[in-house]
């Protein structure tokens, strides 16, 4: 026993000047966290976290580091080893952790996390559900868990209420190919692409005459029509496919700039 | 409680190999020598962080720096010499650093800072240095395609001036090839360019495409009618024809690339020979 | 003498590692000229699973050496529109693959280019068939 706290003593008067003392580690993850060094401050928070196992910050720390330097997979595997019951992980740790798991886009499993953990109010859980539900595309569901909520004059609440509104001017794609079969190139004019759309009218319209004009010349029996006509018809069956996408392209385009709203808004509240 | 001070202890005695700021600076040092350049890296930047009243920083940098050259991060290294160069007063030192981050930036191939770091050498250097110094400026000249200069500090690298002077002949020639005057022999023959220079695969290549196009728009406008033939084939005929007196050109430009390379190459193994030598 | 001789063989092979030392600093100025070479290699033509990759692929070939290589960059897109038609091919088969290709032809105009992302080191637009465009996932959560 005596030895043993001579040892321990000798151990701490070494510690003096030393640069690797938990203060001074701390100071230099932090330095590395702020500078923008985020593998290395992971590397250096895993060191503090094993000397100190029961400090909430520099768990916390330790997942954002994780998360900032796109190691997400190991972020998420290392909550088990960091608090034995998921359900109780207080809040800093766990909003971290549920931020890990949206840019993991495991999006079930988030839910799974914040749903039983017991540090977030029924707000928290409802608004936590809407920003994932936004964020992975799902305005259906958002709107009913959304409907949910108790307080109506939360900031962040208020927010989402107006991107859940803006949501519903949308283009239909069915319309879009619908009219492209009808008139080619119309259905990419609808979606505000009218450049393109007159491109593929030239083009298939162009095909077609020469097509028309090479049967009325030499007949059906000649190839010339027949290919005209097949890169025609090729040109026209693009277009359609093109209007759809063109569709599907402005959708998204739309419900992006909503997302970075809602993003915006999510980091300026949590 | 005998459990508790065992904990503590293993804690301390884990953390306390390369403790202090002199002790990490030497297992950095040792992890350099070791060639394991990325944890020395990683020590050295906590040295530096620690290292307020900046004692070991004139050392560290161009550590780290040599280090980033070793792992091939050329850019990140030239950072760190011109860091090493302010941090010293010695002249000596300064233009070791420079001579460094000249190499950084000629295999980055960045030749105009190269040139700048150049003028911003010392006057009279020392032997091992000066021969270092007329390495990296031979190879600069050359890249810059200042061959006189060039041939005369490659001259002062090897002992056989013979082979040098037979090099920088050869490569007068390819200072010949005009990729202008293949383009437009092009113009006039489609493909002749191309031979000019020696790629008779794509010459012929550009020559029947170019022909054939050409035949087949005459047959057009002789069968049909002219208008049905400017239509059709006129605007293939023009893409490449146009396309490939252009390719000529630039066919030209890497053949030529593809030869000084070579020669380049050739001049560096008498370089090495001469150091061989030496 | 047995001493002697062990110190004069470190000497030697201490020599000899520095001529390496030397020898290795000459290699990395191997490059510092650009080589000149402007061939391609067409990775999409290769891996073919079936005949009809096997006969697109043919033909990707066959234009891209003859044809191709004879004219200048006119295409718009990285991948450009030939590769994209292989790619797309490969992907969704032959129908589906060239109503997707005759669709790119007509975009392929130059005229939208806000619609696409820039690829600076090519200084061409993306567009490539085998990513499909999901909803990104707003990444930037602080």
């Amino acid at each position: 026993m005596r030895l043993l706290l001579l040892l321990f003593s000798i151990s701490f008067t070494l510690a003096g000047q030393d640069i690797f003392t938990f203060e001074k580690s701390r100071r230099y993850g932090d330095y590395l966290l702020k500078s923008g060094q985020f593998e290395l401050a992971s590397k250096e928070y895993e060191r503090l976290v094993y000397l100190s196992p029961n400090n909430d910050t520099l768990k916390t720390n330790l997942l954002k580091a994780y998360r900032l330097s796109n190691q997400t997979t190991l972020g998420i595997e290392k909550l088990i080893v960091l608090y034995a019951d998921k359900t109780k992980v207080p809040f800093s740790p766990a909003l971290e952790f549920s931020k890990l798991q949206m840019q993991n886009q495991s999006w079930q499993q988030a839910k799974d996390f914040w749903n039983k953990n017991e540090s977030f109010s029924s707000d928290d859980k409802v608004l936590l559900n809407v920003t994932s539900d936004i964020f992975n595309n799902d305005f259906k569901s958002a709107r009913t868990t959304f409907s949910q909520i108790s307080n109506q004059e939360n900031e962040l609440g208020i927010g989402y209420r107006s991107i859940l509104e803006k949501e519903v001017h949308k283009k239909s794609p069915g319309l879009a190919a619908l009219m492209s079969a009808v008139v080619p190139g119309t259905g990419k004019a609808y979606s505000n692409n009218w450049k393109d759309g007159i491109v593929s009218l030239f083009f298939t319209a162009g095909m077609a005459f020469q097509s028309y004009r090479n049967f009325n010349k030499y007949g059906t029996n000649n190839h010339r029509g027949w290919i005209y006509g097949g890169i025609g018809l090729g040109f026209y069956l693009g277009n359609i496919y093109g209007s759809v996408k063109s569709t599907k392209d402005y959708n998204r385009k739309k419900i992006n700039t909503l997302q970075h709203e809602a993003s915006a808004l999510f980091n300026t509240y949590y | 409680m005998k459990q508790v001070l065992f904990l503590i202890l293993i804690t301390n005695s884990l953390t306390s190999f390369g403790q202090s700021l002199e002790q990490t600076f030497d297992f950095a040092n040792q992890l350099y020598i070791q060639k394991s350049y990325q944890n020395a890296v990683e020590a050295y930047k906590r040295v530096v962080y620690f290292d307020s009243s900046s004692l070991y920083s004139n050392q560290i940098y161009p550590k780290i720096a040599d280090c980033l050259f070793s792992l091939e991060k050329y850019q990140e290294s030239a950072d760190y010499y011109d860091l090493a160069y302010f941090s010293t007063e010695d002249s000596l030192l300064k233009d070791t650093y420079i001579l460094k981050k000249i190499s950084c930036f000629l295999i980055l191939q960045e030749y105009d800072y190269a040139e700048i770091e150049l003028l911003n050498l010392g006057s009279d250097l020392p032997d091992s240095l000066e021969y270092e110094k007329n390495f990296n400026e031979a190879i600069l000249r050359f890249a810059k395609e200042e061959y006189d200069l060039s041939e005369q500090i490659f001259k002062k690298l090897t002992s056989d001036t013979l082979a040098i002077n037979e090099l920088f002949n050869q490569n007068t020639k390819v200072s010949r090839i005009s990729p202008k005057k293949a383009k437009i022999m092009s113009m006039f023959m489609p493909g002749l360019g191309q031979i000019y220079v020696g790629d008779i695969k794509n010459g012929l290549n550009s020559f029947i495409l170019s022909a054939g196009l050409f035949a087949l728009g005459l047959r057009s406008a002789y069968i049909n009618n002219p208008l049905d033939a400017a239509i059709s084939v006129l605007p293939w005929f023009q893409r490449y024809y146009q396309g490939g007196f252009k390719k000529a050109e630039l066919i030209a430009i890497a053949k030529i690339q593809e030869k000084r390379y070579k020669i380049y190459n050739q001049l560096l193994d008498e370089v090495e020979k001469g150091e061989t030598l030496k | 003498m047995k001493m002697k001789y062990i110190v004069i063989k470190f000497l030697f092979l201490g020599l000899l590692l520095l001529k390496n030392d030397a020898l290795a600093q000459v290699s990395l100025y191997r490059n510092v000229l650009p080589n000149g070479n402007i061939k391609k290699e067409y990775v999409e033509a290769k891996n073919n699973k079936n005949e009809v990759q096997l006969v697109f692929s043919g033909l990707f070939l066959f234009y891209k050496t003859f044809f191709s290589s004879q004219d200048l960059t006119v295409c718009t897109f990285s991948p450009s529109c030939s590769e994209y038609g292989i790619l797309a091919v490969k992907k969704y088969g032959m129908i589906k693959g060239g109503v997707m290709t005759m669709d790119r032809l007509t975009r392929c105009n130059g005229l939208s280019p806000h619609n696409y992302e820039f690829d600076k080191t090519t200084m061409l637009l993306k567009d490539d068939p085998r990513i499909t465009p999901a909803v990104s996932v707003v990444s930037n959560i602080k």
